[in-house]
């Protein structure tokens, strides 16, 4: 089984083979001869390298030392095998040649016409090196690829889209005698992350009902009003639905009024009724009004794009 | 692994086009990004590396940028934002900001540079060298004048290099989505106090 490679034992494999592949390409042509050596000696020993060489060294074996031999003749003609993998074993055979044998350089230069050190160079850089250097790189890319671990995604959130823990409550106004049915909605936004309020386990014992109920208010970012046959506009709720407007006017964006009138409810209150209301035949489609209002995302407590 | 043309793919053999006036020449990179299409960039400043998207537009200002650097002129920005300016990029580990074109890793400066060098100074040098001995060898000759000076000038033409290789890129680092202007970059997986936006530099924290 092939070994695995980290990302930091990838990036710096492939960090010297660019800087060794660059060299043998770019550098002065008199000191091809070395890059080439360092270059093949990569080539032997670089476990990447290996990764993509290895396989395929096993499978072809084609004759270097023959096929320079004819490309060395006199304007011969340059005939590459057609399969691309064994062609690719050809070129590393012959880089291998190169850098052990000093003649096969100028030798290959001299049959196709370039007759000056710098010339034979540049005509063995582009006719052999390049290419093989190319589809390497193309290869090793696909190797350090496949053993990469999956890129783990994080999000970088603008802090105007994360609220104070101070703000982001959501007061449930309801008629005493509603409190059962509050609380399925008190329990289910606990369970995906929200903060609701509710008079009974919100509040401290002994604690003022008003002064409890506005602090509410001014902690939150939403105001449910629960309108059934129960809900009268007067005293506590009257005192609520004119809190909530405040708030509203206070927070704008980042404070919701939210009604969700059952069948056969009171009407809702004037007051309320320029702010979102939906009549609800049941809880769940009432729970589901209520998420879709709130300015604040599902999820990591955030506001929503349009509050901010 | 995924590379970037700029400009026209270059024709069968491989070379750039260049009109008859020879004013106008184009140069045909391709940019290798990672797996997930990000391209590697340095911090000039704190010498980091990160990654952002690729933008076909920076990597032409770089490459503007670094043939000026040899003493050319070929242009004054890239085609269709000739009014534009250079994009800013905000270093997500030091804060540094400089034009996205000058936050490149050396490898594809190298390479611009190699590409400046291969496609338009080899060939413009040749070019003038050889019009050089051309015109040598018209004027050669004193025509019958009292004093006649022969001068003979050789130009060897230098070769055409092979042409630079990009890449490969490895798909490393983390990538963060970044919610304010919904783009995405990769930085050090072990990096994850980024304070600003490095495209619009709103406030962000990493979640």
């Amino acid at each position: 089984m092939a070994a695995t490679f980290s990302a930091d034992e990838i990036t710096n494999h492939l960090r010297v083979f660019k800087v060794r592949r660059d060299d043998l390409l770019h550098e002065d042509p008199d000191t091809f001869d070395h890059h080439l050596e360092r270059f093949v000696e990569l080539c032997r020993t670089n476990p990447l390298v290996q990764r993509v060489l290895a396989p395929l060294e096993a499978k072809y074996t084609p004759d270097a030392g023959a096929w320079l031999e004819v490309a060395s003749q006199r304007y011969s003609k340059l005939a590459f095998p057609s399969n691309h993998d064994e062609e690719f074993v050809l070129r590393y055979r012959v880089l291998e040649k190169a850098a052990a044998e000093e003649n096969v350089v100028p030798s290959f230069g001299a049959a196709h016409g370039q007759h000056k050190h710098n010339d034979w160079i540049n005509y063995f850089r582009t006719i052999i090196v390049r290419p093989f250097a190319d589809d390497l790189s193309h290869r090793l890319g696909e190797a350090a690829n496949l053993a990469t671990p999956e890129a783990r995604a994080v999000q970088a959130v603008p802090l105007s889209r994360i609220p104070s823990p101070k703000e982001v409550k959501i007061f449930l106004s309801h008629k005493s005698v509603d409190k059962p049915m509050v609380y399925r909605y008190y329990h289910a936004l606990k369970e995906i992350g929200f903060d609701p309020w509710l008079d009974e386990p919100s509040m401290a014992a002994g604690a003022n009902l008003e002064r409890e109920v506005l602090r509410g208010f001014e902690e939150s970012c939403a105001a449910v009003f629960f309108i059934t046959e129960n809900f009268k506009d007067e005293k506590y709720l009257a005192a609520e639905v004119d809190y909530a407007v405040m708030q509203k006017r206070k927070k704008d964006k980042k404070f919701a009024i939210i009604t969700l009138r059952y069948t056969n409810a009171a009407p809702v209150p004037g007051l309320l009724t320029p702010y979102i209301y939906k009549d609800v035949a049941n809880d769940l489609e009432g729970f589901r009004e209520l998420v879709r209002a709130l300015p604040l995302e599902l999820g990591p407590v955030r506001w929503k794009v349009e509050v901010v | 692994m995924s590379e970037e043309y700029l400009d026209d793919e270059p024709d069968e053999e491989g070379h750039e086009e260049q009109d008859a006036s020879d004013s106008r020449v184009e140069f045909n990179v391709a940019i290798k990004t990672d797996r997930d299409q990000f391209l590697r960039r340095t911090c000039p400043s704190c010498g980091r590396d990160f990654k952002t998207s690729i933008d076909p537009a920076d990597i032409a200002w770089a490459l503007i940028a670094h043939s000026k650097r040899m003493g050319l002129e070929i242009g004054t920005a890239p085609a269709g934002q000739e009014k534009a300016e250079p994009s800013q990029l905000l270093c997500p580990y030091c804060r540094h900001s400089a034009d996205a074109s000058e936050m490149h890793t050396e490898e594809t400066i190298n390479y611009l540079k190699r590409t400046v060098y291969r496609d338009y100074m080899v060939p413009m040098i040749n070019k003038q060298f050889s019009d050089l001995e051309d015109s040598i060898g018209r004027n050669r000759g004193g025509g019958g004048s009292f004093l006649s000076v022969s001068v003979s000038f050789k130009h060897n033409p230098i070769p055409i290099p092979p042409r630079p290789i990009h890449g490969p890129e490895p798909a490393d680092m983390k990538i963060v989505e970044l919610l304010c202007c919904e783009k995405r970059i990769k930085i050090a997986d072990a990096w994850t106090d980024v304070r600003e936006c490095i495209y619009c530099r709103t406030p962000v924290t990493i979640v």
